[in-house]
């Protein structure tokens, strides 16, 4: 499965985003942040630091109380639900706690995004599979969820946040429940996705260890404020 | 690979809710066809009633007050009530032939009129007494009056007991929707973050639940005519208890209200399922 986006603008760009639930609490503080086509990054901090609040603005959960957010070269402003639901479709997201359906198998569970797209079964039988058999997941396509070891199902996650060729990957905390060889090895699987399909990835960790593996560059986030610790 | 059925089975929320719809649709289906066969029942007497006069002939040396009675105009039909019709009228109360046959029996007329007509009574009256009859003339329009109060009565209260009803069908639809949508909240939260629109969202919620509903309601309704069969059929076959029939003969307007029940609750499901899906969706994301 080849993906190559083409686009000239930054898959994304943050300027000067702030958030605050409270006046004078601010979550996130002028936030600037570019996602080049193509890029891997890390994005990286401690527990409370607002990565989750920073990705429920990239993926469109939130507005920021200022600052403007640029997803795909379009400014996100005042689109509506269904507007901004089409430009969540074009982002893949692995969370630390997965979100499968429990009573559908692993190959139905890959094809919910592109059922959600509107897409008949019979029309991307052969792609989900594919993308199941890429990410090693070949001999569990007919399993359940819960029958699948932790590393299964993150790459499962994996798998169904990829199958609608995203333009932009966010994984948050893929690692957080494994061990650190799993560890290793799902970067691997994302580093790899990243070289094959072109697709931008973000990748948050707070593990050090993971992010001495690879030169990439490296946002760090603390106390709502972001810098760039490494650029490779 | 089969288009997937992304809402799983939830069988402790829709079980219970299946019996709460199935029971309001019931009583509600129950009530409409009681209400309907009763206010037919009850109409259907009135009409008959409503054009109805009795005359009294106090005094009796004179034997052409029928005909007087027929050329009245707005008299259909005048006839005299035979004695023993009469006699076999009052023989229930009193249970003696050596009485009856003994009574003093006044001549009576049965007149049927036309309603349009206004003052029949009083025409008739007049047409008696110029001819020196001395005559008592009962119009049961009277009576009819006091029947059709007591109809818009029924009707009020039974419409207020049909409207109670929907209220609490619609309350419970309401309650049992957003339960549903909070115990498969996952569900929701995994469609949204998948890049689905609210619509798409509230569909796979909305049409489980309305066929649910529809289900449910369809049972209840055949439920109430079922037992309106079984009423029916017991009161056949008791003696003694025929003014009960009226009320209870199902037709096929009762098949009309089994058929529209499950209809009106899938309406009132749809509608507020919706409401309530999407007002959760929006707190939810």
């Amino acid at each position: 499965m080849d993906f190559n986006p083409v686009i000239d603008e930054p898959t994304l760009r943050l300027d000067q985003v702030s958030l605050r639930y409270k006046p004078s609490q601010a979550v996130l503080e002028d936030v600037d942040l570019v996602l080049e086509p193509g890029s891997f990054s890390f994005l990286s901090g401690p527990s409370g630091a607002g990565k989750s609040s920073l990705l429920e603005l990239i993926y469109l959960a939130q507005k920021p109380s200022s600052g403007t957010i640029t997803l795909f070269g379009e400014r996100v402003f005042n689109q509506s639900r269904n507007e901004l639901a089409k430009l969540r479709q074009r982002i893949g997201i692995v969370f630390q706690d997965l979100q499968f359906l429990d009573h559908l198998t692993v190959t139905q569970n890959a094809a919910l995004r592109l059922q959600v797209k509107g897409r008949k079964a019979k029309s991307y039988t052969d792609e989900v599979e594919e993308m199941l058999v890429s990410v090693g997941l070949g001999k569990y396509l007919s399993s359940f969820p819960p029958q699948l070891s932790a590393g299964e199902r993150q790459r499962l996650a994996v798998a169904c946040a990829l199958v609608c060729e995203p333009d932009l990957l966010i994984a948050d905390e893929p690692t957080g429940n494994v061990d650190p060889p799993l560890a290793s090895k799902l970067l691997e699987l994302y580093i790899d996705l990243n070289e094959r399909l072109g697709t931008t990835v973000l990748f948050v960790t707070h593990n050090t260890n993971l992010l001495s593996e690879v030169d990439v560059t490296v946002y760090r986030l603390e106390k709502g404020r972001l810098t760039v610790e490494n650029t490779s | 690979m089969k288009n997937l059925s992304i809402l799983p089975r939830d069988p402790s929320h829709e079980t219970a809710l299946f019996l709460v719809v199935a029971t309001i649709c019931f009583f509600a289906a129950l009530a409409g066809m009681i209400f309907k066969s009763t206010y037919d029942a009850a109409d259907q007497w009135t009409s008959e009633v409503e054009n109805q006069i009795t005359v009294r002939i106090l005094n009796s040396d004179q034997n052409d007050a029928e005909s007087l009675i027929t050329k009245v105009d707005g008299v259909i039909s005048a006839r005299e009530i035979e004695r023993t019709e009469l006699v076999g009228l009052l023989e229930p109360s009193i249970e003696s032939d050596d009485v009856t046959s003994s009574l003093p029996v006044p001549s009576l007329f049965a007149v049927t009129t036309d309603v349009t007509v206004p003052d029949v009574a009083d025409a008739i009256e007049t047409a008696l007494l110029n001819r020196n009859y001395v005559a008592s003339v009962t119009s049961h329009s009277a009576r009819s009056e006091s029947i059709r109060w007591s109809l818009n009565l029924l009707s009020t209260t039974s419409l207020a007991i049909i409207g109670l009803l929907t209220a609490g069908a619609v309350g419970i639809i309401i309650i049992a929707t957003h339960s549903s949508v909070v115990s498969q909240r996952h569900v929701a939260k995994v469609l949204y973050l998948a890049g689905a629109r609210d619509g798409f969202i509230m569909r796979v919620f909305v049409w489980r639940f309305c066929f649910n509903v529809f289900l449910a309601s369809l049972f209840g309704a055949l439920s109430a005519l079922g037992v309106i069969f079984l009423l029916v059929h017991a009161v056949t076959s008791i003696s003694n208890v025929e003014w009960w029939l009226p009320l209870l003969t199902p037709e096929l307007d009762d098949l009309l209200i089994v058929g529209v029940t499950p209809f009106i609750a899938s309406l009132v499901a749809l509608v507020t399922a919706r409401s309530t899906v999407l007002g959760s969706l929006k707190k939810l994301t």
